[in-house]
């Protein structure tokens, strides 16, 4: 059940911290259709995480989004429209967190913090808590009808992110926003919750935005990837594609500083260098000066992000060199 | 021969009381380990939280006392009242690369602490020896004089490294030492760690939950569940014929770059991770 | 392969002016350093002498020659309230200064030695916390009487720093108890401590310097209050005697003027107030800088 037409479009972003401020997200633009997963990856300090929280306008109080568009489609048959973030928060757009101990109120039971959602829209107690029982055991909480009187601490991690995407769903979005939400389990958990999300996706029809710093975390969720760096996404496309071939030298790099299990054991390549801070960019390409494949033109013009194809897009001059591995 | 650290049945067993009246428990945190590990070898520790494997790492280092079992380092039986010697062998690089420097402290106070006190350089020699030191872990000279929050989570762990290494040690124990930096950080890092066991001969006891990583850079893998090694042998054995299901459940269960869907036909472990048996 | 990257920029480089909590430490800092002045160089504004009576020019009103008038005995107003400074900061400080070192040691023995010391030295510090404040200085003060004075203490100077310190050095144990607790789980502790370090050397070099943050920040909120109950307790006739420059005692003796002069009783309190609010406001500023 692909729609055609995006559920939600950002265009030109911006996010500064205050209007004359350092810009840390600069210019970035996705959408992504009904069904489909938006992998974001990036390092921290990327602007990966603060492009999703702008989606909700849950900014840390410095900042502010200085530029930028973002409509959404409400239901199937609508025309996308402009909106307020403040307007979507329990209304179409969930977010779920990393740290599901800290994002669920402590003070409240499971089966209460499931039903608020539904309360707060005007359903009555019963029918909440009757549909905060069917969206625990959706997201495969064991014994749901003893689980409903537990408090948050009383729950594993992986039980937690569980409670948390009950409590996404209970609003029924259409759009569901991941930060990082494996980032703090263990590997066979985490596993267990990109199934879940990978199944509610499918099955709900769901659109998703999947951040994470974990490539290979994105490559099991997402079918179309944004690179983003310093602020700005410099290479986007299906994920696949995005692994196989990468058509920006960051994207490269990432991916070869990453360890493998399979083929033989290789010496991993690090990047070289760190990321540039917010602020103190370099001119030209903000990856120019850890880049191997960087000549002057790179430190003259700052690239933008150009198509390079179907889905494809690169915010490499050197792009088409790079085509089917180059030289390295 | 014999290996340079033999860890002997080693148990520790934590008595801890749910509530103030409640009657004590005894909480197995590791619960019969034996290991060996020889000299220049880099041996992985993996498993997931809870297993055990930090606990370990205090016995190697001498900081937590086994209730059972014994630890010989180089022939000799040691514990937590091991001599300045034994302690200075063997060191250790933490996983949180804040908690892990003192905050008020320059880095050459802290490293140039070590040095002096055990003596390992002539008063004349220290500058010297701390420019190498810095070198060893790729570091401008200049990072001496940084604090702590004045480095990023890379250069803080390599100088974290560079504090382990002040010492002239044996044998490292990084425990989740690259788990909290970034990709690209975390590559460099355990490059280094690759090139100091080469250039050194350094032993590494690499406690880690990252499969890959421990592939990239161990050549015996021990695989820890409830505090107890569930299966031990050659890095490459492990990775291409798991004999434990447990170990196979890790393998599928970590995420593959190039092969996203890789073991998605075959069952996922379910539940959590068991925490220490009581 | 080598990281030539630039240090990470921070705070250690962003312009003093700009850091947090600043602004409040240099508030706090020019009222206390005013006090301190006006202490230090009263001779040079004041009349000279807050003993000296005029008794031919009682109760007179603010004027050139008497800045805030002048008392029931005729003593200028303004020289009282400048010489009190010596005695109300004098007390404070060494009220506040010898808890704050015995009760940081007695912390520090109670978070890092053994478990029958702690417990002994906690259930100690239950029984001062319950005591009655107030009870205690009248039963201490009718004990040790004013006295005439010790050292270069004045009379009923010694009974408050005495009975400030049996109190107040429990706040100081409990925070430095708990603050070396969370330190020396802290991973560069044990880096310390494995890389063979002798146990006073952690503790001295790696274990205070990171715990003794909130104890400094105490010790400037804590001269304040003390400020505060010196008074207090002088104007209830159990701390410095009346008769004597003190802003509690001065208050006290105004009392039964408060109608006609109220000043005598406003500029005093004032002085408290201000005192109090310049001592919070340096603990807050180096709380911020601690905490940012």
């Amino acid at each position: 059940m692909t729609g055609t037409e995006p559920v939600i479009e950002i265009a030109n972003l911006v996010i500064a911290a205050g209007r004359d401020g350092v810009t840390l997200v600069d210019d970035v633009s996705l959408h992504v259709d009904a069904g489909e997963c938006l992998g974001i990856v990036g390092e921290s300090g990327s602007g990966k995480s603060l492009t999703l929280r702008s989606v909700l306008g849950l900014l840390p109080p410095t900042l502010i989004r200085t530029r930028g568009t973002m409509r959404f489609r409400g239901r199937e048959d609508e025309e996308p429209r402009p909106v307020d973030p403040r307007d979507l928060r329990g209304h179409g757009v969930s977010m779920i967190f990393q740290e599901p101990m800290s994002s669920l109120n402590p003070t409240m039971r499971i089966g209460d913090l499931v039903a608020a959602g539904p309360r707060a829209q005007g359903v009555s107690r019963r029918a909440a808590a009757d549909q905060a029982l069917s969206l625990l055991r959706e997201v495969g909480v064991p014994d749901p009808e003893q689980r409903v009187r537990a408090w948050p601490h009383q729950l594993s991690g992986g039980l937690r992110q569980r409670v948390m995407i009950a409590m996404a769903l209970s609003v029924e979005p259409r759009l569901l926003l991941c930060d990082e939400p494996t980032t703090a389990l263990d590997a066979t958990v985490q596993d267990q919750i990109l199934t879940l999300v990978e199944r509610l996706r499918a099955e709900r029809g769901l659109a998703l935005i999947f951040v994470s710093h974990d490539l290979s975390v994105i490559a099991r969720v997402a079918g179309r990837t944004a690179v983003m760096y310093a602020g700005r996404i410099i290479e986007q496309g299906p994920t696949r594609a995005l692994i196989e071939n990468p058509r920006h030298p960051y994207t490269r790099g990432l991916i070869e500083s990453m360890p493998q299990l399979h083929g033989p054991p290789v010496r991993l390549k690090a990047i070289s260098g760190s990321p540039p801070t917010a602020g103190r960019l370099p001119s030209g390409c903000r990856f120019a000066p850890r880049c191997p494949f960087v000549v002057d033109a790179c430190r003259e013009v700052d690239p933008p992000l150009l198509s390079i194809g179907p889905h494809r897009a690169s915010a490499c001059l050197r792009q088409a060199e790079l085509n089917d591995g180059g030289q390295s | 021969m014999s290996a340079l650290i033999e860890l002997d049945d080693i148990e520790v067993h934590f008595k801890v009381r749910a509530r103030r009246s409640a009657a004590p428990v005894t909480l197995r945190a590791v619960d019969g380990v034996s290991l060996a590990v020889e000299r220049s070898q880099c041996l992985g520790v993996v498993g997931e939280s809870g297993c055990g494997k930090s606990t370990l790492a205090g016995v190697l280092i001498g900081l937590t006392e086994p209730t059972a079992g014994r630890v010989r380092y180089d022939g000799r039986d040691v514990d937590t009242r091991r001599s300045k010697d034994v302690r200075r062998s063997i060191q250790m690089v933490f996983q949180d690369p804040v908690a892990s420097l003192n905050p008020r402290r320059r880095v050459r106070s802290v490293l140039a602490e070590l040095i002096d006190y055990h003596g390992l350089v002539p008063e004349a020699g220290m500058t010297s020896a701390l420019n190498s030191l810095m070198e060893m872990v790729n570091l401008p000279p200049r990072v001496l004089e940084a604090r702590p929050r004045e480095l990023s989570g890379g250069q803080r762990q390599r100088v974290a490294i560079a504090r382990a290494l002040a010492v002239q040690p044996e044998v490292l124990v990084a425990d989740e030492a690259v788990s909290a930096l970034d990709v690209s950080a975390q590559a460099t890092v355990v490059n280094l760690l690759a090139d100091l066991r080469a250039e050194l001969g350094l032993t590494i006891v690499f406690i880690s939950h990252d499969l890959g990583i421990v592939r990239t850079l161990c050549d015996r893998v021990a695989v820890m569940y409830a505090g107890r090694v569930v299966e031990e042998g050659a890095a490459e054995t492990i990775f291409t014929a798991a004999r434990h299901p447990y170990t196979r459940a890790l393998l599928r269960a970590a995420p593959d770059l190039y092969r996203p869907d890789a073991g998605r036909d075959a069952p996922a472990l379910g539940g959590d991770p068991a925490g220490p048996s009581t | 392969m080598s990281d030539l990257s630039l240090i990470k920029d921070d705070k250690e480089h962003t312009p003093r002016s700009l850091r947090r909590g600043n602004g409040k430490m240099a508030a706090g800092a020019v009222i206390f350093g005013l006090f301190i002045l006006a202490a230090l160089f009263a001779p040079l504004i004041t009349t000279g002498d807050p003993a000296e009576q005029d008794l031919l020019n009682r109760l007179a009103d603010p004027s050139s020659a008497h800045l805030l008038g002048t008392d029931q005995l005729g003593r200028d107003e303004w020289t009282r309230l400048v010489y009190a400074i010596r005695v109300d900061l004098r007390v404070a400080i060494l009220a506040s200064l010898i808890p704050a070192i015995l009760g940081s040691l007695i912390g520090i023995i109670a978070g890092l030695g053994a478990k029958w010391l702690d417990t002994a030295i906690m259930r100690i510090s239950d029984v001062v916390v319950s005591l009655p404040l107030f009870i205690f200085f009248i039963a201490l003060v009718g004990l040790l009487g004013p006295g005439n004075g010790f050292l270069f203490l004045g009379p009923g100077e010694l009974p408050l720093i005495i009975g400030f310190t049996l109190i107040s050095w429990v706040v100081y144990a409990r925070l430095m108890r708990a603050e070396v607790r969370r330190v020396r789980s802290m991973d560069y502790v044990r880096a310390a401590q494995s890389g063979g370090l002798p146990r006073w050397r952690v503790i001295v070099g790696h274990i205070v310097p990171n715990a003794i943050g909130q104890s400094i920040v105490y010790f400037f909120v804590d001269i304040g209050l003390a400020v505060v109950a010196i008074s207090t307790l002088s104007f209830l006739g159990v701390g410095i005697p009346v008769g004597t420059p003190e802003w509690g005692a001065m208050i006290q003796s105004a009392r039964t003027v408060m109608q006609t002069n109220w000043w005598l009783i406003a500029a005093p309190g004032a002085a408290i107030a201000l005192a109090g609010m310049g001592l919070a406001l340096i603990g807050d500023g180096l709380d911020d800088r601690i905490k940012s």
